[in-house]
């Protein structure tokens, strides 16, 4: 999102109360929804984008280990130099860790970030 | 969701479907089964009675997560403990296929046979992943149900572990 008004919008959609403020005058913000197990929950990696390739690539981490199976949906709100985004439209490629060989997932956005 | 377990006996519980849920028939219980590496997709997959697992067996899992993937059994009566420090004991562990978060619940099956429930997977460098399920007789004694089985050469559906 690239406003205030969607921001709020976004941030009391996801249950929270009272946005922070942000300088959208030179930031964006982003949601990325995805599920996880709710014993070896992800970790934000880095964000990376490719002006040349048209592509964001979040980087998100989880420990090796024994996981339960289940599905637990989980949110991250990252907040982006609105400058640094390639110029839409873009994709966004999620790239998860350990690395398998379903786990980059691409995602196109036509026009805009909302 | 009325009763349920997340212990040491087991991971599964029961849950409430509305009366026009699509997914839901209990009057004609069949298992989706997805195209993969161990064969075509069947949408229409029976079971046609319960079983219990032996070291050795390939089975094969549907998840949510993961679709449809087929193993083999490398451990019986198996404590896995994940990393919230829950122990759920007498689990088999499948290896030959990684699982994924969301595919707990995913019953585990061959040759018509249903055996378990997937409640854990284990993904370690050099190792390789691990699948681990529940009996499917222990868990409907714990939850006090019986489960439904379908033969397309029987009119009704029947108990399979009555």
């Amino acid at each position: 999102v690239r406003d205030q008004a969607s921001f709020a919008k976004l941030w009391t959609a996801t249950g929270l109360e009272l946005p922070p403020e942000v300088d959208f005058g030179h930031k964006a913000v982003m949601a990325v929804g995805l599920g996880e197990s709710s014993t070896c929950p992800y970790e934000f990696g880095s964000l990376v984008p490719n002006e040349d390739a048209g592509t964001l690539v979040l980087h998100l981490k989880r420990s090796y280990g024994t996981c339960r199976a289940d599905f637990s949906f989980r949110t991250f709100v990252i907040l982006v130099d609105a400058q640094e985004l390639p110029t839409l439209p873009f994709s966004l490629v999620l790239a998860h860790e350990p690395r398998r060989n379903h786990e980059v997932l691409e995602l196109n956005w036509d026009n805009d970030l909302e | 969701m009325h009763n349920y377990a997340h212990n040491t006996v087991g991971d599964w519980g029961i849950i409430r479907a509305s009366e026009n849920a699509s997914f839901w028939n209990p009057y004609h219980p069949l298992l989706l089964l997805h195209a993969g590496g161990h064969g075509n997709g069947n949408t229409r997959y029976e079971i046609h009675q319960t079983g219990t697992t032996n070291v050795g067996m390939r089975v094969c899992m549907t998840g949510a997560s993961s679709g449809s993937a087929c193993g083999t059994v490398d451990r019986v009566d198996e404590a896995v403990t994940s990393d919230d420090g829950v122990t759920t004991r007498g689990t088999a562990r499948v290896h030959g296929f990684c699982g994924s978060p969301g595919d707990s619940g995913g019953p585990t099956f061959s040759y018509n046979i249903g055996y378990g429930l997937v409640v854990a997977v284990r993904d370690v460098p050099f190792q390789g992943c691990r699948v681990y399920y529940s009996g499917i007789h222990g868990a409907a004694n714990n939850m006090n149900v019986y489960i439904n089985c379908r033969n397309a050469r029987v009119p009704q559906p029947t108990a399979c572990n009555a």
